[in-house]
């Protein structure tokens, strides 16, 4: 019979159409990608040299590339690699900021005022510049990318977190943990932290999108995932190459592109005012 | 003496997402000229809402005024629009509320915002108005009042900020003025000196007032008339020794009784159980029943009607006599 | 009401300054020594800015004291570190104001009520079963409480949970910081009324701290007045009412209204001059001075000593008690 915030923040989610529809979405595309391969059954690299460019056809549900590959394969073996980089990373991003932004947030004084200092020149850097350097440098390693990626984001998580430890840390039934005579560790874990999980959640969801769409950015710049692995950052630069003899190639990963970001982004939102213990007695 | 403020059935739902809040349903009083009414209620009771809702304070939707009648010297508050409404707010009808740091803009002087209802509503020059407002603050007893103009609202204690709200409220000499909880966030030897002024300014202006507050004490102090509202609605009306003295209603005297007084010394407590009610949920029948110690079958199934236990003293409930 | 006995807690010369930006301090606690005996309940009764939940929060060691000692139950607790510091704590408990922010909003009612006695002792978790189950009818509250969250209870309610976890380790010391300030009118009377049973049933000491003078005069034996961070009296509860010896203490009981019309119509009140002085700055001399209706030039230099009469019952700090009604 117990109603906790969570079982709360489903419900309240669940009356949320657009977050629905977004939610929805993702799964639907989460099992197409990643539970029904024999669906890419025509595989993304074999190539098909009599028939570039073809329109979408019955055989090539969304026709074919410039070296006759299934554009259909294509879009779905670049969306894995699209949103396992961008999961991935987001939470590399997710754990590295939250051990942070607690540390600092409990540590408080100096500490904490040194470690957000640190976040602030960070900040200041201009991240995408120096992926791209790291690449150039150490050349195109797909776990390079990832941690590349993650790092961009983290910083954000931990001032999101300190911000929350801050607040948390003053209220009552913190100083009544403490009180009570329990442990410093216990009172991070299971007072602070919990607490925290909220905005850190949301703000996981809207982590993702930007992942994403960061590599598709460097992809496109060629930085990205290499040839003949595809991500839909890949695929759109080719489909913008030839945008005007097939414009398909063009068409369907930038919409898949597209709906996953809307669809996190609606979902991120839903989070983000479901899990408002604020509306939990409207 | 033709009532100044007249309040017929008003009723006014919040529409909320959960569900439909009553927050006032349906409320009947009077406020004659240079007359203290106090509505006492607990949260939920409905007696800032029930204020600050006719005159269009409160943001509509999710506010819905659904019924009844605001006659202010016998024109109705709820037919007007917001111009209308306007040129009376912070003129005829003034108010002032429990948080003065919030109701203070910080970023301006005290002085700019104290000539604004002047310059609006008076159509006074900022120099005239200026010098108004300086003998406002003389008169609600701030000791350099040329100094107070100048400064800025983080460079007062509590206390003066409230006054320096009842100057604001008074510059326009209204007719009614309406506190909500005006001392309830002062310290209590502050509040005795707040009350005093306002009482003083009250006999000089014949000017009306509504105080809203939950503190039995200070209603027994300062006003002449009395409602005790709960749940949205009204309980009783009388006059202040009506309803400490004379209350035929189960919450107001529960509600005396539970309350620790200074002058007494009490073993125990008599106590109210439970809580007050969810106003989504109400029901029509008497709010109260579940608290109440002489529940009657009717009361749950519906709202008494009015009846009366003396001149002027009203009351709202299906049983007969309480002991 | 003789004191033969040695006090359960012992507070002497406590201060609580912080740090202020430009230079000096706030003193919030500005040299306090106060004596809680056992089972009794002491009031501790003043307004905003005068310290009262600071000295609070220092009693438990929330917040540091900045100078001063302090024992309770016999021992030094200011030199009490680490895990031992850990575990006097059972000792000495709180209650704090605000119900809501008080109660970990992602805990049940019996995790919260079950951690502290994890955290204290070694239990099989029938026992810790069992005793969640009698504190929660100690405060009033069902078995269908346990597995419920805060936010479904209704203020009440919650502040018997916050009552409950403090109680759950047995301590000998109950520190309530305002309890029932953020109650409505109509449930503060369960709540004190649950207070007052608990400390008469288990013999509990409490200090209970409160802005209101007609809460404190229901639940307190004794009463201790403060203002701008130093005691000005302390006397038993009748005494206190019948004669109080302070000006402050005379304009306080002054400014409490009574719900009582008439009597309110015909009492003559003492009207306090002025405004209640910042703590960052307090003024030289009697703090009080400021504002005192009997201030002579003394009171503008040196600061009055908290004195006890010759009856050793009475304390207060003022240079013109005795000379005056």
């Amino acid at each position: 019979m117990s109603n906790s915030l969570w079982t709360d923040a489903l419900h309240r989610l669940k009356k949320n159409k657009l977050a629905l529809l977004g939610a929805s979405f993702l799964i639907l595309e989460l099992m197409i990608f990643f539970l029904i391969p024999v669906l890419a059954r025509l595989g993304y690299e074999a190539q098909d040299l009599e028939l570039t460019f073809a329109a979408p056809s019955p055989v090539h549900w969304f026709g074919t590339d410039s070296l006759g590959r299934d554009l259909f394969s294509r879009v779905i073996f670049g969306g894995r690699i699209s949103l396992t980089v961008g999961l991935l990373a987001s939470l590399v991003s997710a754990l590295v900021g939250v051990v942070y932004g607690s540390l600092s947030g409990f540590l408080g004084g100096k500490i904490d005022n040194s470690m957000m200092r640190i976040v602030d020149v960070l900040y200041a850097l201009p991240f995408i510049f120096l992926v791209i350097i790291l690449m150039v440098y150490f050349g195109r390693n797909f776990i390079l990318l990832f941690v590349a990626l993650g790092l961009t984001q983290w910083l954000t998580m931990a001032r999101i977190v300190r911000g929350q430890v801050l607040s948390l840390r003053h209220k009552e039934f913190i100083e009544a943990a403490n009180s009570l005579g329990l442990r410093q560790r216990d009172i991070v874990l299971k007072h602070l932290i919990p607490n925290t999980l909220g905005p850190v959640i949301v703000y996981l969801t809207l982590t993702v999108p930007s992942v994403i769409l960061e590599e598709a950015f460097l992809s496109y710049l060629g930085l990205g995932i290499q040839a003949p692995l595809a991500s839909w950052g890949t695929l759109i630069k080719e489909g913008v190459d030839v945008m005007d003899l097939a414009p398909w190639t063009l068409f369907f990963p930038a919409f898949f592109l597209s709906a996953t970001l809307f669809s996190l982004n609606f979902l991120g939102d839903g989070l983000r005012d479901a899990l408002d213990p604020k509306g939990a007695r409207d | 003496m033709n009532p100044l403020l007249s309040i017929q059935d008003y009723k006014a739902h919040f529409y909320t997402r959960r569900g439909i809040v009553k927050a006032v349903n349906g409320i009947t009083y009077d406020v004659h000229p240079g007359q203290t009414l106090a509505i006492v209620g607990e949260s939920g009771s409905g007696k800032s809402v029930s204020q600050l809702s006719y005159l269009g304070l409160l943001p509509s939707p999710p506010l819905k005024i659904t019924g009844g009648q605001v006659l202010f010297e016998g024109n109705d508050l709820l037919k007007m629009g917001e111009d209308q409404l306007r040129k009376i707010r912070g003129d005829k009808i003034s108010m002032i509320f429990q948080e003065p740091m919030t109701s203070l803009n910080p970023y301006l002087k005290i002085g700019s915002q104290m000539i604004e209802p002047l310059v609006i509503h008076r159509k006074k020059s900022k120099k005239e108005a200026w010098k108004l407002a300086t003998q406002a603050l003389e008169r609600v007893g701030l000791s350099r009042p040329d100094q107070a103009m100048e400064s800025y609202p983080h460079e007062f204690s509590g206390g003066m900020r409230q006054r320096v709200m009842i100057a604001m409220a008074l510059t326009t000499e209204p007719k009614l003025l309406i506190a909500d909880e005006p001392t309830t966030a002062l310290d209590v030897t502050v509040q005795a000196q707040i009350l005093e002024l306002l009482k003083s300014i009250q006999k000089e202006n014949e000017m009306a007032m509504i105080l809203i507050t939950h503190d039995l004490g200070v209603v027994a102090g300062a006003a002449d008339e009395v409602v005790v509202m709960y749940a949205g609605r009204v309980f009783e009306t009388g006059s202040v020794d009506d309803i400490f003295y004379r209350s035929q209603h189960p919450y107001t005297r529960a509600l005396l009784r539970s309350t620790p007084r200074l002058d007494q010394l009490e073993k125990e407590l008599p106590v109210i159980p439970g809580s007050p009610p969810d106003l989504i949920a109400v029901t029509e029948g008497c709010p109260f029943y579940d608290r109440c110690s002489y529940q009657k079958e009717i009361c749950k199934a519906e709202f008494p009607r009015e009846s009366s236990s003396g001149a002027n003293h009203k009351r709202f409930c299906h049983v007969e006599k309480i002991s | 009401m003789s004191k033969p006995q040695s006090p359960i807690l012992s507070a002497q010369d406590l201060t609580v300054y912080y740090p202020l930006r430009s230079k000096g301090f706030l003193r919030a606690v500005d040299g306090i020594s106060l004596n809680l005996y056992p089972g009794e309940v002491l009031g501790l009764v003043g307004e905003s800015g005068c310290g009262k939940s600071s000295l609070g929060r220092a009693l438990m060691r929330l917040h540091e004291p900045t100078s001063g000692t302090l024992s309770v139950l016999g021992t030094d607790f200011l030199s009490l570190k680490g895990s031992k510091l850990r575990e006097f704590r059972r000792n000495i408990q709180m209650v704090f104001q605000d119900p809501y922010a008080s109660l970990n909003p992602r805990m049940t009612v019996s995790d919260a009520l079950s951690e502290p006695l994890r955290a204290h002792f070694r239990l099989t978790n029938q026992e810790i079963t069992k005793k969640v189950a009698k504190t929660l009818e100690q405060v009033g509250l069902t078995e269908q409480a346990r597995y419920k969250y805060p936010h479904e209870f209704s203020g009440g309610q919650r502040q018997r949970i916050a009552i409950a976890r403090a109680l759950v380790l047995d301590p000998k010391v109950l520190i309530a910081d305002e309890p029932v300030s953020s109650l409505d009118v109509s449930v503060q009377a369960q709540v004190l009324n649950l207070l007052k049973e608990i400390q008469k049933n288990t013999g509990l000491s409490m200090l209970f701290i409160s802005h209101n003078l007609s809460v404190v005069k229901y639940i307190s034996d004794r009463i201790a007045v403060m203002y701008l961070g130093k005691i000005v009296e302390t006397a038993n509860r009748d005494e206190l009412f019948e004669k109080p010896q302070h000006p402050y203490t005379q304009a306080l009981i002054s400014a409490v209204p009574i719900p009582d019309p008439k009597l309110e119509r015909e009492r003559k009140r003492i009207m306090l001059t002025g405004e209640l002085p910042s703590a960052e700055s307090p003024p030289k001399g009697c703090a009080f001075h400021t504002r005192c209706p009997w201030v002579v030039p003394r009171c503008l230099e040196e600061r009055p000593k908290l004195k006890e009469d010759s009856s050793g019952k009475r304390a207060v700090a003022c240079f013109e008690v005795g000379k005056r009604p």
